[in-house]
């Protein structure tokens, strides 16, 4: 694993100093990586990203970098230390994400998306689809700001037309 | 490096804005994976620009279930994602239905759409299905993005030719196979398999079957009427069910595959010598092992008119244990000299019932892997008061030279609890670095 520095810049103009092995998390940064468009010198601009968000980013990248070299890892330890292992990445990643509003989660889902984190991307939804699992249409609405514009009898047809998901 | 420069907003989760509705449809879909379809299809009321995003979402998981069993209207229901004029992805399918509905052809229709929908996991359970219903298109065979198959109750015809350049894992479960060349040429195919899982597959077919491939790492089996032959060099566990017969036999088996045997036992069986045999010569060779208490039972007793089985090579050992056979535990230990951790998860067989009988461990001479090898003990599910347990306790610390750690999981009642720390505290440790890391779960009657 190599232990190079990169150099990102957010579209507000705040630079971040990251570990390549971190920086890879994101598909786009690899790419870029691997067909050596990344100058030593150079900071990669990240147009879509904001400073606050991209440091949430990299605060998440650097939590994960050992994870790609699961394979290699498991051999050696036991089920007990890597149940214990996985135990605190979850309990990492559920204060991570209960520590943001969800006006930040949504930024920060942006983010993972044009930076194709995929790990990311799938821990982020997965806390916004808790916010809809088993709750009701009201109070998806309410927890969303969502405002309702259909009329009572549109809103009756679409419950009619699939009756077996309302019950 | 950079921190992070804003402190980002705690507690203010209700946002002002509708942001969510913002977002992009891809993004929106991806959010609507990580719930079932049915809450997914919920999201069509919330406002007009909600009102067909569930339809984009790659992933469909459903059963019939929910639809009250009325798997006619499932079917017609869920005609729509398969439409052949759609093209979108379809990354995930799994269906449960409870029995076959009307439309004869419709698993032939929606596995032809999705495998050209670029899907990458297929999880089909068709329980109670006409057995002329539940027969898979060969389509199924050449899925060239398909990562996961998971199948029960179907039913697989003869496959020509098999290309399946992605798959990972195969999962057959109650599912039926004209011949074991079909499962051969499915494992042949399948360049990237790694995890096998046959449960009650050969009933129709061979006797034995053939599982070969430079891939695999994981296979489990649960198979009673036919042995299962692995050659497979990167084999790192394999997990099986052994009924009456040893189901499995490993090609050069090496130590690095870790085994994990449940052995069935019904009341007045007693294994065939030729199976305890068969299973004695595999542990002897590997390193990692789990395996239920009902075979140490027989071991033991078997070995007197012998001698004792050596297991050279075992470094871990996790077990299920009756408390009153405990006292195999000495024996068993001093054929594992080089067991560095040892986890038991100890099973009351008077569950509830007033008479105990009291394991009695007694140690002749103090086996090998305790003065040289063993860092590791952990005790699940340790019953209280039982002296025989607390003798052993008190034993394995007084002995166990480079012991780390000693784990418990203790049901316990609070008194009781206080006592047993108390006790175990005075016990004196041979090893100087070792720690005690209890854990109480609080007596339960079940």
């Amino acid at each position: 694993m190599s232990s190079n520095m990169i150099m990102l810049k957010s579209s507000d103009g705040a630079s971040f100093e990251i570990e390549e092995a971190a920086a890879r998390k994101s598909k786009i940064i690899a790419n870029m990586i691997e067909v050596e468009c990344v100058d030593e010198d150079k900071a990669i601009p990240l147009q879509n990203v904001t400073g606050n968000i991209l440091a949430l980013v990299i605060e998440y990248c650097n939590k994960h970098i050992v994870d790609d070299d699961d394979d290699v890892a498991t051999e050696e330890a036991s089920e007990e230390e890597e149940e214990a292992k996985k135990k605190k990445v979850d309990d990492w990643e559920a204060e991570f994400m209960n520590s943001m509003s969800l006006e930040t989660m949504f930024e920060l889902l942006l983010a993972a998306n044009y930076l194709n984190i995929k790990s990311l991307i799938d821990l982020v939804c997965q806390t916004i689809a808790n916010n809809i699992k088993d709750k009701t249409p009201e109070e998806v609405r309410k927890i969303f700001s969502i405002e309702n514009d259909f009329t009572p009898e549109e809103e009756e047809e679409i419950r009619k037309e699939n009756a077996w998901a309302f019950g | 490096m950079g921190g992070r420069k804003k402190k980002t907003k705690v507690c203010d989760k209700v946002p002002v804005e509708d942001r969510i509705s913002q977002l992009p449809d891809s993004v929106i879909a991806e959010i609507l994976c990580h719930i079932s379809t049915k809450d997914a299809v919920r999201t069509s009321v919330l406002s007009t620009r909600w009102r067909n995003l569930w339809e984009s979402v790659p992933e469909l998981d459903i059963s019939s279930y929910r639809f009250s069993s009325d798997v006619n209207s499932f079917v017609s229901f869920a005609e729509r994602f398969f439409d052949p004029h759609m093209k979108s992805w379809v990354r995930k399918l799994r269906l449960s239905m409870s029995k076959s509905p009307d439309d004869k052809s419709f698993l032939n229709r929606w596995i032809d759409a999705v495998s050209t929908r670029r899907i990458q996991h297929l999880d089909l359970r068709l329980y109670h299905f006409n057995s002329s219903d539940s027969i898979l298109p060969l389509s199924i065979y050449t899925c060239q993005t398909l990562v996961h198959l998971q199948l029960h109750h179907a039913i697989l015809v003869n496959a020509e030719v098999v290309s399946l350049p992605c798959l990972k894992i195969i999962h057959l479960e109650e599912t039926t196979c004209p011949n074991e060349a079909t499962l051969e040429k499915l494992i042949s195919g399948s360049p990237l398999l790694e995890d096998l899982t046959l449960i009650r597959f050969s009933k129709h077919i061979a006797k034995v079957l053939q599982v070969r491939s430079q891939t695999l790492k994981r296979i489990r089996i649960n198979e009673s009427s036919a042995k299962v032959v692995i050659d497979a060099p990167l084999l790192q566990c394999l997990r099986t069910v052994i009924h009456s017969t040893k189901n499995f036999e490993i090609i050069n088996l090496g130590f690095s595959t870790k085994l994990d045997i449940n052995v069935l036992y019904g009341h007045g069986t007693t294994y065939r010598t030729s199976l305890i045999h068969g299973i004695l010569t595999d542990i002897s060779r590997v390193r990692d092992l789990d395996i239920n208490h009902y075979f140490w039972k027989e071991i033991f007793p078997y070995s007197k008119s012998g001698p004792v089985p050596q297991f050279g090579n075992l470094s871990h050992l996790n077990s299920r244990f009756f408390v009153t056979d405990l006292e195999m535990l000495p024996t068993l230990l001093e054929s594992c000299p080089k067991l560095e951790s040892l986890t038991l998860e100890l099973i009351d067989p008077y569950m509830g019932s007033k008479t105990k009988k009291e394991p009695k461990v007694i140690f002749l001479t103090v086996p090998e892997c305790l003065v040289s090898s063993l860092k590791l003990v952990a005790f699940k599910r340790s019953i209280p008061g039982n002296e025989g347990e607390i003798e052993l306790l008190r034993y394995l610390l007084k002995n166990s030279t480079i012991l780390e750690k000693l784990k418990l999981d203790v049901y316990y009642t609070k008194k009781a609890e206080c006592d047993f720390l108390k006790e175990l505290l005075t016990m004196p440790r041979c090893s100087s670095t070792c720690e005690i890391h209890c854990s109480f779960i609080r007596k339960r009657y079940w």
